[in-house]
C-alpha cells in the first residue's frame, strides 16, 4: 500500500470550500505544537485557534485520554528532581522531562498545586504558599501571579496554608484558592480565605469560611465536579469523625461533608472518581506481616434515587503485606497507587493503576526509587495563562 | 430470509444506481430520517456525491454493519485499513459526502485522518493543501513566527 503513496495527490483540490465546522473539527484533533505553528497560516486560522470556543472544543477532544504529569525527587534534600510528562502511562510511551518556568532562579523545586485543562499551577515560594506561577506546558507560556493579599506578620504569624486549583464552569474561570490559618491567641486557629481569578487576574479575599473542622496538613485541594475538596477532622457536632471540606468554585461557598465512620482509624486520600467525590482509606501504619491490620477501602459518594447522596463502599482489600499508598486517580476512573515493600529495602517500590470495577491492576513502567512521587492528569491545551 | 430485507435505492450525481440494504443505509442519519418519514420508497438522488465516492461510503457502512459483533480493536484495524487507502483529494470528497449523509463515525475517521496527515506540515504546505491565501503582511508573519519559534522545531 505504501508503494503508491508517492503518486498520491498532495493537495485537497477544492478544499477551500470545506465547511468551517469541518475545518474546526480537523484542527481540534491536532497537538498544541502543530496548532501553534499553524497560527501563521492565515489570519482566519490564527483567530479560529485563539477563540474560546475552539480552545474548549480542543480540550473536550483530548480530555478522555489525559497524559500523566509526574513530580518526583529522589532524595529528601530535594535534589535530582523533575516534572515529567508521560503520554501513555500504560505503555510508558513518550516520557519527557519538562523545563519548568523560572527554573534557574527558584529557591526550591516548585510544587504542583493542580493541573486543569492544560494549565498547571505551581507554588514557587519557599514557605507559606505565597508565590505562584500559572504555566501552560503545551504552549510553554507562563505567568507569575501577583502576590497573595493575606500574609504573615510578626504579630499574627501564619500557621498553615492550604490551596487548590480548579475550573469554575459556572463563570468559565480558573481559580486558585488559598486557605490561610493563623495561630490565634486561643487554641483554635483563625482562618482567612482568598481566591485568585484567572479571568480577573487578581486576588480577592472572601467572607465565606468553613467551620467545625480542622484541615490536615500536607494536602492540596482535589477537584471534583466544580468543587475543591480537602479532608479534615470534624469539630463539635462532627467531632470524632473525619469530614471533607468542599469549596464550590462557582458560588464560592464551603460545605462540610461527613465521611463514613471507617475513615476514623485510617489515613484518608480524597480523590475524584467518575465525577464523584471519593475517598481511599488506608492504614496509618502498615504492619509488616500480612495480618488483618492492613486494610484498604474505597468509598464513593453516589446519588440515591431520592435525590440524597450516600457513601457506598466499592472495594475492600485485606491482608496485604506491603504498603499501599493511593496517590490519586487517572482518567477519573483508575486509582494510582504507590506500592512498596514494608521492610526489605531491595524490594523497589512501584506505581500501578487499579480499576475499582474489575479490580484489575496494571503496573506502570516507571521506575520509582523516589522519595517523593505525585501524579496529576494532564491534557494539552491552548488555554492562555492570562 | 435475505429476500425479505428491505432495499434502499441511491442515485449518485453521475447517474449510478446503487441498491443498499436498509441496515447498511441507516448508518447515514440523513437516510434514516428519510426512512422514518416514509420518504425513502423511491430512489434517493444524491446531488453532490459521485458513484465512486458513494460506493466507498457503502463499503464503509457495510463493513460496520457486518463487523457489529467484532471486537473494538478489530474494527479500529479495519477502519485504519480503509482510510489509509484513501488519498487526500478523495478524502475531501469523502468528508463532504459524510457530512451530507451524516455518517458520524465516517466523519470522525476522515477528519482524524486529515489531522494525522497535516500534523507535521509547515504553514506553507498547509496553505497549499487547503488552498488558503496567506493574508499576513511579511512583517506580521515574521512577528507571529518569531513569537512561536519553538513550534517550528520539527524534530518530534
Amino acid at each position: 500500500m505504501n508503494s503508491c503513496s508517492g503518486r498520491r495527490p498532495r493537495i485537497m483540490a477544492s478544499s477551500s470550500s470545506l465547511p468551517q465546522n469541518t475545518i474546526t473539527d480537523i484542527l481540534s484533533r491536532l497537538p498544541v505544537k502543530s496548532l501553534t505553528r499553524f497560527k501563521s497560516v492565515s489570519k482566519n486560522w490564527a483567530d479560529l485557534t485563539s477563540s474560546p470556543a475552539f480552545i474548549a472544543a480542543h480540550i473536550r477532544r483530548s480530555s478522555p485520554d489525559p497524559y500523566l504529569l509526574i513530580r518526583r525527587y529522589h532524595s529528601q534534600s530535594g535534589w535530582d528532581y523533575g516534572i515529567w510528562l508521560i503520554t501513555d502511562p500504560t505503555l510508558n510511551f513518550g516520557t519527557q522531562l519538562l523545563r519548568t518556568p523560572l527554573e534557574q532562579s527558584l529557591p526550591r523545586f516548585p510544587k504542583i498545586v493542580g493541573s486543569v485543562d492544560g494549565l498547571v499551577c505551581l507554588d514557587i515560594s519557599p514557605c507559606y504558599a505565597s508565590d505562584f506561577v500559572m504555566w501552560n506546558p503545551g504552549t510553554k507560556q507562563f505567568k507569575r501571579l501577583p502576590l497573595p493579599l493575606i500574609s504573615s506578620s510578626r504579630h499574627n504569624p501564619i500557621w498553615m496554608v492550604f490551596h487548590g486549583f480548579g475550573f469554575d464552569s459556572f463563570n468559565i474561570d480558573y481559580k486558585l484558592v488559598r486557605i490561610v490559618s493563623f495561630r490565634g491567641n486561643d487554641a483554635s486557629p483563625f482562618l482567612r480565605v482568598e481566591v485568585y481569578s484567572w479571568r480577573e487576574g487578581v486576588w480577592k479575599e472572601i467572607e465565606e469560611r468553613f467551620e467545625l473542622a480542622l484541615l490536615c496538613g500536607g494536602q492540596d485541594g482535589v477537584v471534583v465536579d466544580g468543587s475543591l475538596n480537602w479532608s479534615a477532622i470534624g469539630l463539635q457536632r462532627f467531632s470524632d469523625r473525619k469530614v471533607v471540606i468542599s469549596f464550590d468554585m462557582g458560588r464560592e461557598v464551603f460545605k462540610t461533608v461527613p465521611l463514613p465512620p471507617v475513615t476514623r482509624y485510617g489515613n484518608v486520600k480524597v480523590v475524584s472518581y467518575m465525577g464523584l467525590l471519593a475517598v481511599a482509606v488506608y492504614p496509618l501504619v502498615f504492619a509488616a506481616s500480612g495480618n488483618n491490620m492492613n486494610r484498604f477501602e474505597f468509598w464513593v459518594l453516589s446519588d440515591c434515587e431520592d435525590g440524597t447522596k450516600r457513601w457506598t463502599n466499592l472495594v475492600v482489600i485485606e491482608n496485604f503485606s506491603k504498603s499501599l499508598v493511593p496517590v490519586g486517580t487517572w482518567r477519573d476512573r483508575e486509582l494510582v497507587f504507590k506500592y512498596m515493600g514494608a521492610r526489605d529495602r531491595e524490594n523497589q517500590s512501584s506505581i500501578f493503576l487499579f480499576d475499582p470495577v474489575d479490580q484489575r491492576t496494571r503496573r506502570l513502567a516507571i521506575d520509582c526509587v523516589d522519595f517523593c512521587f505525585e501524579g496529576f492528569s494532564y491534557v494539552e491545551s491552548l488555554v492562555p495563562v492570562n | 430470509m435475505a429476500s425479505t430485507l428491505k432495499k434502499i435505492i441511491l442515485k449518485s450525481c453521475d447517474g449510478k444506481i446503487l441498491e443498499v440494504e436498509e441496515a447498511v443505509a441507516v448508518q447515514s442519519q440523513m437516510i434514516k430520517n428519510m426512512i422514518e418519514d416514509d420518504c425513502a420508497n423511491e430512489e434517493i438522488p444524491l446531488p453532490d456525491i459521485t458513484g465512486e465516492i458513494l460506493s466507498m461510503i457503502i463499503e464503509y457502512c457495510k463493513m460496520h454493519v457486518d463487523g457489529e459483533n467484532n471486537s473494538n480493536n478489530e474494527l479500529i484495524a479495519r477502519d485504519a485499513d480503509f482510510i489509509t487507502r484513501v488519498d487526500l483529494n478523495t478524502l475531501y470528497y469523502l468528508i463532504v459526502a459524510a457530512n451530507f449523509l451524516n455518517v458520524k463515525s465516517l466523519l470522525d475517521l476522515t477528519c482524524q485522518r486529515v489531522a494525522d496527515i497535516i500534523k507535521g506540515k509547515s504553514p506553507e504546505e498547509i496553505r497549499l493543501t487547503f488552498n488558503i491565501k496567506n493574508d499576513f503582511t511579511p512583517e506580521e508573519e515574521e512577528e507571529i513566527r518569531k513569537k512561536n519559534a519553538w513550534a517550528f522545531d520539527y524534530k518530534d
